[in-house]
């Protein structure tokens, strides 16, 4: 198994009166190559349950366990270096820095690494190349479409080699035709090996014939699952 | 390297983003440096102008005070002086000063009694019969005279005195002797109406410089009611005597410091949502938090020293090329014969390293600390609205 | 990486310039031959800076008590200058050139 997690507790706010119980004895299982969506209302927990697997927050208790490692108690600064070698994030508001440009955005994730600008820049132009938005490199995000940011962050999740893809509501503020030419990236993705966790509530991805299983969550707890 | 270098890229980039704020920022930093550069290096260059000049003045000056006020010395004492062992030379001096109600100038007026020499920074010769004068240059300008004019000045019994210029101290010199008229010792006693008995000061030489303090103490116990002040109290005197006009000029620009810093604690706390944003988008693609404040350092440093380096540059420009014409109206006060100084550019480092730690130390501080604070928190945020 | 090569070459060059300024200034920090030459034969005691008053123009020769001095006109910078003005003087000329040729 690629990633375990095992009665996965999430509050916030612990010991205060606004305490907030995000997820409550979550486990799941995802096998490498899988692609895999959670659908529930907002508010039931999905995003928190992304940030746990995806190494962006730690939980309040259980385990994760990422390539057989248990991950859940590592310090930040390990966190950290596991998100840029394993994880690609696509944002429901795509997260782009305004203001650079599309190459710039692209490039963010490996600007504290030790490779050279001139290697990063041959990786950024055929990561743009697949995506098809290779003409746009130059422009800057805000003289982007919505389709055009969504593929620019795409591409930045794609820049490190991640082996997991992990989607927030990532058709929110597209349109079905964009929605559709999503879904196709990431079939290729998955095509390639990817393994990939969407987060939504759009019925026309959790009903797309790529998505092999889904998740029903509600009040941060998992409450049913389907597999295609 | 690499990385520190990808990082100082992505650095400049985000103050570009943001040219006309960081731009005007730097401005106002960098003016703040070169106002408080161009007082050290003014205050710090007279300094070293005086005590190196006035290495020459006399070993001992011998006053005489009555009721806490200067007077007139008796020329009696010279001979008690010059009995005293270890005295090499000893001569009574007469200066006194001479106000022009018009002008509202002071002048100095000088005696002099040895034998005309000629003085490198002296055109013309030094008065070598009485009704002659030597003058410094502000004098001259002041009156747009020439060698070979006459200085007409009204004496202590209101009578018109004529004295012809026959020497002008050069301009080079303007820092000691810009409001001086040398005349004959006894030229200008007629000219004071003071008694042949009588001196303003008696200046004293030593042969050995170590018993200057210990001869100071015999003169004052031999002639009670004297003050000798020694050569190393003027330069003290001089050392310290630029921390009230300086100190005045930098309570004035705390205001200036103060509003700086507000504007960039500011700048620096009230770190915007969209840097923030940017900070959780940085870490959730996989930046570590050492690398959000590598590239705030990056930001900070590229801001704080540019703006140290173009402000000391310009006070440096302002001070020593350009004669420091922003800060003489303060210094001058009410001088109405003010010198224009060239002044040696003599820098004292460890003021500057002290300006350097004060103006980039707390700048970076103020970057840091919010980024840190905003960069050790989860990314997850990034994932809500 | 232009902008990064832009700002190091700058900043390096900004440093150098200054240090070659204030290391050139330290070299010329001879020259006072002259002047100490005529602080000898005069038997200068002080600069000429300042000369509203006695104990600014002779700082180190004033007497210990130099609240009010020669200078007429002079105001204060003490708090009391700010409530006493200074004693009206009558504009007379005291001082006059004659020039050469006039005679």
């Amino acid at each position: 198994m690629l990633i375990k997690a095992e009665n996965l507790c999430k509050l916030y706010n612990p010991h205060l009166p606004d305490e907030v119980t995000a997820l409550d004895s979550v486990t799941l299982e995802i096998a490498a190559g899988e692609v895999m969506a959670l659908k529930g209302p907002s508010g039931s927990g999905k995003t928190t349950l992304l940030s746990l697997l995806g190494c962006m927050s730690r939980p309040t208790s259980g385990r994760v366990q990422f390539a057989d490692k248990d991950v859940s108690r590592l310090p930040e600064r390990f966190l950290a270096r596991i998100r840029r070698d394993n994880f690609g994030f696509v944002f429901q508001q795509f997260n782009l820095i305004r203001d650079i440009s599309v190459l710039e955005n692209v490039l963010v994730p490996l600007i504290p690494s030790e490779m050279p600008m001139a290697q990063m820049k041959i990786r950024g132009a055929k990561v743009l190349e697949r995506l098809g938005i290779v003409s746009k490199a130059k422009a800057r995000v805000n003289q982007l479409s919505g389709g055009e940011q969504q593929r620019g962050a795409i591409a930045r999740a794609l820049i490190g080699e991640p082996q997991v893809i992990i989607a927030d509501e990532p058709t929110a503020h597209l349109d079905s035709k964009l929605s559709v030419e999503l879904l196709d990236i990431l079939a290729g993705l998955n095509a390639d090996g990817k393994t990939i966790i969407i987060a939504t509530h759009d019925p026309f991805v959790y009903q797309h014939p790529l998505i092999r299983r889904t998740l029903e969550m509600s009040d941060g707890r998992l409450v049913g699952a389907h597999s295609q | 390297m690499t990385r520190q270098l990808k990082l100082l890229e992505h650095a400049l980039a985000g103050l570009l983003r943001r040219k006309y704020k960081n731009l005007s920022l730097l401005v106002v930093y960098a003016f703040t440096v070169a106002t408080l550069g161009s007082v050290l290096f003014l205050t710090h260059a007279l300094k070293a102008e005086a005590i190196g000049s006035l290495a020459e003045a006399p070993d001992l000056v011998v006053q005489r005070l009555v009721a806490g006020r200067h007077d007139l010395i008796p020329t009696d004492y010279v001979v008690s002086i010059r009995a005293l062992p270890g005295v090499k030379k000893v001569t009574p001096r007469v200066w006194g000063y001479y106000y022009d109600a018009l002008l509202r100038a002071n002048f100095t007026l000088m005696g002099f009694s040895d034998e005309p020499q000629d003085l490198e920074l002296l055109e013309g010769r030094l008065p070598g019969a009485p009704y002659e004068c030597a003058v410094g240059n502000g004098v001259i300008e002041v009156f747009g005279a020439e060698i070979g004019d006459m200085l007409v000045l009204l004496d202590s019994r209101e009578q018109n005195q004529l004295y012809e210029i026959t020497g002008r101290f050069k301009a080079a010199s303007s820092l000691l002797t810009n409001d001086l008229i040398v005349m004959q010792e006894n030229t200008l006693r007629d000219f004071f109406a003071m008694d042949r008995k009588l001196a303003t000061d008696i200046a004293v030489e030593v042969y050995n410089p170590r018993e200057i303090n210990t001869l100071a103490k015999k003169i004052r116990s031999h002639l009670p009611g004297t003050r000798p002040i020694t050569r190393s109290e003027i330069l003290h005197t001089y050392d310290t005597i630029f921390n009230w006009r300086s100190g005045m000029m930098l309570a004035v620009m705390v205001a200036a410091l103060i509003a700086f810093c507000i504007l960039a604690w500011d700048k620096a706390t009230g770190i915007s949502a969209d840097e923030k944003r940017e900070i959780g988008i940085l870490k959730a693609v996989g930046w570590e938090t050492a690398d959000v404040l590598a590239v705030k350092f990056w930001e900070g440093l590229a801001i704080s020293l540019s703006a140290f380096l173009i402000g000391l540059t310009a006070a440096w420009v302002h001070v020593f090329t350009l004669g420091a014409p922003a800060l003489t109206p303060i210094l001058k006060g009410w001088s109405v014969l003010f010198p224009t100084f060239a002044l040696v550019p003599v820098v004292d480092l460890y003021q500057l390293f002290v300006l350097a730690f004060l103006t980039i130390a707390p700048y970076l501080a103020c970057t840091l600390i919010p980024s840190w604070k905003a960069a050790v928190t989860d990314p997850e945020q990034v994932m809500r609205n | 990486m232009i902008r990064s090569t832009l700002f190091l070459t700058l900043t390096g060059s900004g440093l150098l310039l200054l240090i070659v300024l204030l290391t050139y200034g330290h070299s010329l920090d001879q020259g006072t031959n002259g002047k100490q030459q005529l602080v000898r034969t005069l038997g200068l005691t002080d600069l000429a800076l300042f000369s509203e008053a006695r104990y600014t123009r002779h700082p180190s020769q004033a007497d210990l008590f130099s609240a009010f001095q020669d200078f007429p006109a002079a105001f204060e910078h003490f708090p009391s200058g700010s409530l006493i003005a200074p004693a009206p003087v009558g504009l007379t000329r005291q001082i006059d050139i004659r020039k050469r040729k006039e005679r």
